[in-house]
């Protein structure tokens, strides 16, 4: 109901807001432009702007006059300079305005494009009308926006995974203000964490180091030194500390910081929200743990828009008592600005009131409550409670079943290829053969019996990887018949098991994420297995047809019953077709408890796929799919069913064409409805 | 609001057109277009000059010979042309793909407007009927019925090709209500073509219109329309009063 009233009146209340923003720059002059950032822009300084800095304390300027990097003085100085040219001092003033607004506006755009569609209302509220943003911008007179739009930017490249383009943004935003650095050690821990990411790490790594050794030329100024380098403001981060002793101080904004990079580092693996949430929890704590300036309020809107996006109304009520906190606080102790060239508020208020020490210490008492609040709330809502890290605490672990030459390594491998190799460790039933292929014991069991493979071994490496432990495990070599030395095998994010006898440990089922049943059409099994084993793993013709004969009793006895402990059983039949990736029909059958309306519903309107249904009461529904089908619509469709999964995804993940894609498809869609179930 | 009159009367049944009229039509095209070239270049090597000019022509042809029925809009028959057109003959292979890869990519692109589904929500609450009455082949509509998942609000669908017609043929509201088994009652007819939707339901029903704005229909001179609208919050709030 908010919501819809928010809706009805966001163009009203956008207009508001750049009204006010409009107001301020044509009326109010900030003291900071006067006393600071005018003189120096307008200077007229060398050309190339290295040695800009010197020059202009060389001339007698203020020394403290432009604490920012060069990225700064590329931006803003043509503004200012065509202003200067046009309308002097006063012109200089509105061009810094202007070029602000231009800023904040690219920031609430930016908002406008990230924010999910039901959310983007917010981006006016949270952002457009921050009374942080009002003050210490157009009021207070920071240019702090200017970093922040390009960490806002590195985030939008980030969730793009586009790390290149991120790097460049969080780079220049580091050459701007150093202080963004802070956001730098989560970004890369990000993609170190996550193994699907490794390859991005060098990519983010160039990104951001390009606009930094572009800056180094300017570190020979020694003004440059004196202003940028040398700012008063960096020694704020040891100011709030408390005394061991007269000779030893305690430093608890850098302890709060370090812990908070700490939980990051133990979390493992989060999604791009939680990677905010951490990024967002770092500048919330360096402003609310030091004397900050007023501009460095600015550094947290971002993170509260997202927060607000992300959390429900509690967080809203929040973020208002902690921004109108923020800006009466530091209305009453920074400076202010001018109003119509004469109505001077410049001077901090705090000196013209007797009570003015108990008043504002007060105030940043409550705004530090207000903030430490919405840190725990940040934390809670987007660590904690986070689905995405209740379902990543643990490995994924899917398990697949199913007799010899059904598609169970097809189907690892098109999992594998969802997942990310990277992200994967793939660990096959036959690697747990007791024998050797020459060894007479072969004579007595066939490899379907349970009691020729090491089953009790199969399910304890599993349950050592799904805990996060490495294993050393055999590989069988199908080509030789032998067991190879035992290898290491590292733990991942996701574990494809898969195997003759993969649903029959029951310990190994109950910790499976899903359990599939691979079934094939008998004829065409055999037509596949003698293919692969004649051809693949250079057996015997007559050696193949007599193992096929000999193992039916014992597949009967012990591979078919698994098929009732399946979650998800998939049978493929042969279907000869004009479209050469489209031989197999796939027959889904899933358990009661799946939910395929969705699936069916996309598969109907979005494929040309034949698509027959039925349901029997208690026996789950059984969907039989023939035709030809595209990578692009399985991902399609897949996005729809499935929205949750795509986040546990490879960056690139490869959907496969024909029945292929239709067993990842289905294979994602049970996985998201048991992992997701009852935690969103 | 464009023209609001006061007296609308409540509804007793709604006939609802889709395209372009709960979605926006043209970045779906386009997106179904771009697909389509793409595997018309990359299985057939006709490149995108000659697929746009071949597909131009192709509907032109089509719609010549088909002239105000549902089989003038048909992508197949376009695409069927076009292959003809580009010296291939009819391949119906690849017509089937290039059908099939359209609309594939036509409909994961098309998002409903803001606050269509609650209006269509607030229609099945209030217990009145809807029904979705549009132009195009049967098979598509229905493959868009069900991927918007418009079943939740409604249990009705008359396409041209069912009625025979195109709008403003009078025969497919008619049919629309007499799946209803007759409306004794005010009718709304919402859509976005003031000729078809508008003018048609008005001379074969005497409903009331409701013209959804769109560039084409932003003039002010289409004055059997009895609203002109832009967002579907609009007819939640006329629903109301």
């Amino acid at each position: 109901m908010v919501m819809k009233q928010l809706r009805k009146y966001q163009s009203t209340a956008f207009m508001f807001g750049f009204s006010i923003r409009l107001i301020l720059i044509l009326f109010v002059v900030p003291a900071i432009y006067t006393e600071w950032f005018l003189p120096f822009l307008t200077f007229d300084g060398p050309i190339n702007i290295i040695g800009y800095w010197d020059a202009f304390v060389q001339s007698g300027g203020n020394a403290q006059a432009f604490p920012y990097g060069p990225p700064y003085l590329i931006y803003f100085k043509p503004f200012v300079w065509l202003g200067y040219t046009l309308g002097g001092i006063t012109g200089a003033g509105l061009a810094l305005g202007i070029s602000a607004l231009f800023l904040d506006f690219c920031i609430y755009r930016l908002f406008q494009h990230i924010l999910p569609k039901s959310k983007k209302v917010l981006s006016i509220y949270i952002y457009w009308l921050s009374p942080i943003i009002l003050y210490c911008t157009y009021w207070h007179g920071q240019l702090d926006i200017f970093p922040v739009l390009l960490l806002t930017v590195s985030l939008l490249f980030s969730m793009r995974n586009q790390f290149l383009l991120c790097g460049l943004a969080l780079g220049t935003a580091i050459a701007a203000k150093f202080v963004m650095i802070t956001a730098l050690p989560f970004f890369l821990l990000y993609l170190y964490n996550d193994k699907r990411y490794h390859e991005y790490l060098i990519r983010l790594i160039a990104g951001v180091a390009i606009p930094c050794l572009a800056s180094l030329p300017f570190f020979l100024d020694p003004s440059f030194q004196r202003m940028v380098l040398g700012t008063p403001e960096a020694q704020k981060v040891f100011s709030l500390q408390f005394s061991y002793s007269e000779m030893l101080q305690i430093y608890v904004a850098p302890i709060a910081l370090l812990l908070v990079f700490y939980v990051f580092w133990r979390t493992k693996r989060v999604n791009q929200a939680g990677l905010r949430t951490f990024v967002g929890l770092s500048f919330l704590i360096l402003f609310l743990l030091t004397p900050a300036s007023a501009g460095w309020a600015i550094w947290t809107v971002p993170f509260l828009v997202f927060h607000v996006a992300e959390s429900g109304r509690t967080s809203v009520y929040l973020v208002l008592f902690f921004s109108f906190l923020t800006v009466a606080f530091h209305g009453l102790i920074s400076s202010g600005a001018i109003i119509f060239g004469f109505l001077n508020f410049s001077e901090p208020l705090l000196p013209l009131m007797a009570s003015g020490t108990r008043i504002s210490s007060l105030l940043a008492s409550m705004n530090l409550l207000f903030g430490l609040l919405l840190c725990q709330q940040m934390f809670r809502n987007g660590v904690i409670d986070s689905s995405f890290n209740k379902v990543t605490r643990t490995p994924l672990l899917l398990s697949i079943a199913g007799d010899s030459g059904a598609g169970k390594d097809t189907l690892s491998d098109a999992l594998r290829d969802l997942f990310g190799a990277k992200g994967v460790v793939q660990v096959s039933g036959d690697d747990y053969h007791l024998w050797d292929r020459k060894k007479p014991m072969w004579r007595a069991h066939t490899h379907l019996d349970p009691r020729a493979n090491n089953l009790d071994k199969f399910e304890k490496d599993i349950l050592r990887l799904k805990g996060r432990g490495a294993i050393r495990a055999r590989h069988y070599d199908h080509r030789y018949g032998r067991m190879t030395k035992p290898k290491k095998l590292q733990p991942r994010d996701v574990i494809i098991s898969s195997g003759l006898h993969g649903l029959l440990p029951t310990e190994l089922r109950k910790q499976s994420n899903i359990c599939i049943y691979l079934d094939m059409d008998e004829a065409l099994r055999r037509k596949l297995k003698i293919k692969r084993d004649v051809h693949l793993r250079g057996h015997a013709l007559s050696a193949v047809e007599a193992a096929l004969k000999a193992r039916m009793p014992d597949s009967h006895k012990y591979i078919y019953p698994q098929k009732s402990k399946a979650d998800l059983v998939l049978q493929l039949s042969e279907n000869p077709s004009v479209f050469e990736h489209c031989q197999f029909d796939l027959e889904a059958l899933f358990s009661p408890e799946t939910n395929t309306k969705n699936l069916v519903q996309d598969l109907l309107s979005l494929s040309s796929l034949d698509i027959r249904l039925s349901t029997e009461l208690g026996q789950g529904t059984s969907l039989h799919m023939s035709g030809d089908s595209g990578g692009e619509l399985v991902s399609a469709i897949a996005k729809r069913v499935a929205p949750n999964i795509i986040e546990h995804l490879a960056p690139d993940p490869k959907w496969h064409n024909g029945s292929t894609g239709l067993l990842q498809l289905c294979t994602l869609m049970v996985l998201e409805q048991k992992l997701y179930k009852g935690i969103i | 609001m464009g023209k609001p009159k006061p007296k609308i009367k409540a509804p007793d049944c709604v006939l609802l057109d889709l395209d372009n009229t709960i979605y926006e039509y043209a970045p779906c095209h386009n997106a179904g277009m771009q697909a389509a070239q793409l595997y018309a270049f990359d299985k057939l090597k006709i490149n995108q000059k000659d697929f746009l000019r071949c597909f131009n022509q192709a509907r032109i042809q089509v719609k010549r010979r088909q002239k105000n029925t549902a089989a003038s809009h048909s992508r197949l028959l376009y695409f069927q042309r076009l292959l003809e057109l580009s010296g291939l003959g009819s391949q119906p292979q690849h017509a089937l793909s290039l059908d099939q890869i359209y609309w594939q990519s036509f409909l994961t692109k098309a998002q409903l407007f803001p606050q269509v589904s609650d209006f269509l929500d607030d229609l099945r609450i209030a217990a009145i009927p809807l029904v979705i009455v549009t132009d195009l082949t049967a098979a598509i509509q229905m493959k868009k019925f069900l991927y918007w998942n418009l079943g939740r609000f409604t249990d009705w669908l008359v396409t041209s090709e069912e009625s025979g017609f195109d709008k403003p043929d009078p025969s497919i509201f008619e049919l629309a209500l007499a799946k209803l088994g007759g409306i004794d009652g005010t009718v709304w007819m919402i859509g976005d073509n003031y000729e078809k939707d508008i003018v048609g339901a008005k001379a074969a029903l005497g409903a009331t219109t409701f013209l959804r704005k769109t560039r084409v229909t932003g003039a002010s001179l289409f004055k059997d329309a009895d609203i002109i609208f832009e967002g579907f919050g609009e007819l939640r709030q006329l629903l109301k009063s």
